[in-house]
Formats: C-alpha cells, sequence, structure tokens
C-alpha cells in the first residue's frame, strides 16, 4: 500500500466502514510510514471533536420560541396596516410645517433685538444743556 | 404532511404551522450552524434567527428547489455571515478565553475523565475549530456540509450551486488543509511547552 492510498482510506478506516484486509494493510502501513502515522493522528482528532460537535442537543423549545418570534412580527405587521393613508400623509405634512414654524419664529425673535451702541445721537437731550467745563480739571496740562 | 403542503398552510395564513418545519429542520440546521460557530448556544441562536429568515422569505420560495436545500442554503449564509462577524470581534473571543468564559463544555465533560485528558481534549478541540474556520469560505462549507451533516456530495454541490467534482475536489483540498493546520498547531504547542 503506498502513502496516497493509504490517506484516501484513512476516515473509512476510523469510522470502522472499511474491509478487514485492508484496514489492516492502512493500520500496518501507518505503523511503518511516519507521515501517514501522523496523517492518522490528526484525521482521528479530528474525526472525534466533529462526532462531538454533532452529538451536541439542541434546544428543545426552539420551535415555540420561532413561533413566538413569527407572531410578535405577524402583529407588529397588522398594527403597520392599520395606520391610515391620512395620518401616513399628514404626519410628514405636520412635521414640514412645524420645522418651517419653529424658523420663522427664531427669525421674528431674532429681528426683535436691537444691539445697544453708545452713539451721541442717543445721548439724552439734557446734557446739552450742562456745561460741564468747569468740571474737568487742566491740571496736567498746565506748566506749574 | 410534505413540506410543501406546510408551505402552503403557512403562506395561507397559518404562521403557528412553520413549527412543524421547524420541528423537521432543526436538528441539520443546528447540526450545520455548530460546524461555524462551534457554540451550542450560539448554534441555537443562529437557528432560531435562520428559520426566522426562512420564514420571511418564504413566499419567494418558488419550489425549483427542494425546501430541505433552500433551508440549507439560508443557514449557510446566515452562518458565514455569523462567523465573519465573530472574527471581527476577535478581541473579545480572546479576552473570553483568557476570562475562561465559555468553558462550560469543559465542566460538562468532567465524567471520570482524568484533568489531564481533559486538558488535551479541550486543546484538540481548541486546534479543530481553529484549523476548520482558518479554512476558506466554500472549503468550510463543504466539509461542514459533508462531515457534520453527512449529506452526499450531489446534495452538497445543489446546496452550494457547483459540480459534484468541484465539490469532492473541496472537500479534498478541506482535508489537506484541516491536517496541515493541526500540525501546525501541534508543532507550535510542543515549542510552547518547551520554551516554558
Amino acid at each position: 500500500m503506498n502513502c496516497q492510498l493509504c490517506q484516501n482510506q484513512l476516515e473509512t478506516c476510523l469510522d470502522g466502514q472499511l474491509a478487514e484486509d485492508i484496514r489492516i494493510q492502512v493500520e500496518e502501513h501507518a505503523k511503518a510510514c511516519p507521515s501517514c502515522a501522523e496523517s492518522y493522528h490528526y484525521t482521528r482528532i479530528a474525526a472525534r471533536v466533529i462526532a462531538e460537535e454533532k452529538s451536541r442537543s439542541f434546544n428543545p423549545w426552539l420551535s415555540t420560541r420561532v413561533v413566538a418570534q413569527i407572531k410578535k412580527i405577524e402583529s407588529s405587521r397588522n398594527s403597520a396596516e392599520h395606520v391610515s393613508v391620512f395620518s401616513r400623509l399628514i404626519r410628514p405634512v405636520l412635521a414640514t410645517v412645524s420645522v418651517a414654524a419653529a424658523i420663522l419664529a427664531g427669525v421674528m425673535i431674532g429681528s426683535l433685538y436691537k444691539p445697544h451702541d453708545n452713539t451721541v445721537n442717543e445721548l439724552p437731550v439734557e446734557l446739552g444743556y450742562i456745561n460741564d467745563a468747569d468740571l474737568e480739571s487742566f491740571y496736567l496740562f498746565s506748566e506749574d | 404532511m410534505t413540506d410543501h403542503e406546510i408551505i402552503q398552510q403557512v403562506l395561507s395564513g397559518n404562521p403557528d404551522r412553520f413549527s412543524l418545519l421547524v420541528e423537521r429542520y432543526q436538528p441539520v440546521v443546528f447540526r450545520t450552524c455548530m460546524g461555524f460557530v462551534h457554540d451550542q448556544d450560539d448554534a441555537d441562536d443562529l437557528s432560531q434567527e435562520i428559520f426566522i429568515q426562512a420564514y420571511l422569505s418564504l413566499s419567494s420560495f418558488k419550489g425549483e428547489s427542494a425546501f430541505p436545500t433552500w433551508i440549507y442554503r439560508i443557514a449557510v449564509n446566515a452562518a458565514l455571515n455569523k462567523s465573519r462577524k465573530t472574527a471581527k470581534n476577535f478581541l473579545t473571543l480572546r479576552l473570553n478565553k483568557m476570562l475562561g468564559v465559555g468553558k462550560r463544555e469543559l465542566i460538562d465533560a468532567a465524567s471520570g475523565e482524568s484533568p489531564e485528558d481533559l486538558f488535551i481534549r479541550e486543546e484538540h478541540r481548541q486546534w479543530v475549530q481553529d484549523a476548520l474556520d482558518s479554512l476558506p469560505k466554500n472549503q468550510h462549507t463543504a466539509i461542514v456540509l459533508s462531515k457534520y451533516d453527512d449529506l452526499p456530495q450531489k446534495e452538497i454541490a445543489a446546496i452550494m450551486g457547483i459540480s459534484e467534482g468541484a465539490v469532492e475536489a473541496l472537500i479534498q483540498r478541506a482535508k489537506a488543509g484541516l491536517r496541515e493546520e493541526l500540525s501546525a498547531a501541534a508543532k507550535k504547542n510542543k515549542k510552547n511547552r518547551r520554551k516554558n
């Protein structure tokens, strides 16, 4: 038996589905050939892990969970259908109008505000009659 | 009752009947999921997602292929998407491994085995899972459908939409890839042990 033939038969051999005489040939070859022995070892590890994962039991309540989920989806679908066409149309219109109203209100409130500036024009007229020359000191400008 | 009759009943407004299909195909869908996610709880959650997805697209099932083929296709696509997302959460997975999260199977398996045997078994499990996950998508799918679901090559070809010859080639390449990855993992492990 050559390596190619041996490696092709490894899994069948591990499954126990190989004819007795071929199984013996495979095992003897694997004992003598280090490369095939390594393949035999790793194939056995993989087969054992896969068999272990396959044997895990599934959730027995899955169908109940799935049906409950489906009912939830269906009820939300039905409630969505019951929403009238009128409200479906009016909702975006209302949203648009309210946004426009908010912008308009903002602009109006903004225009009410006038910044305060201390220009002469805005000074009270009475100030013109006050002679405040005496109040000013010329001391700083004088020589002595 | 045939699958087709059940589907007709579901489509005519009797969603409760879908539970019959779930019960019928849950074992195969679960096994397929296990081949991709390798965790019982994740496989259960993924199975639920697959059946919900199948229900939602049931009206698009024209009966051109057999129902099992159709559900397998949905399962494989969903499982591949899930494993891609899991790969993105690689950091979380590593952290979980470090913290020992997800080692429930290890504790469950403590049925008279020595701690050393248990450790080796867990190590082998990790090697095989990593080796499977490192395979290209189509090889991974082919090997899962062949080894986890025990499907004949003809059916795998119908599910994957390729020829039987291509399936055979994919399975052979996947087996060789698995052996290589396992051998590399074993060598790496030996090196690490020598270092320690």
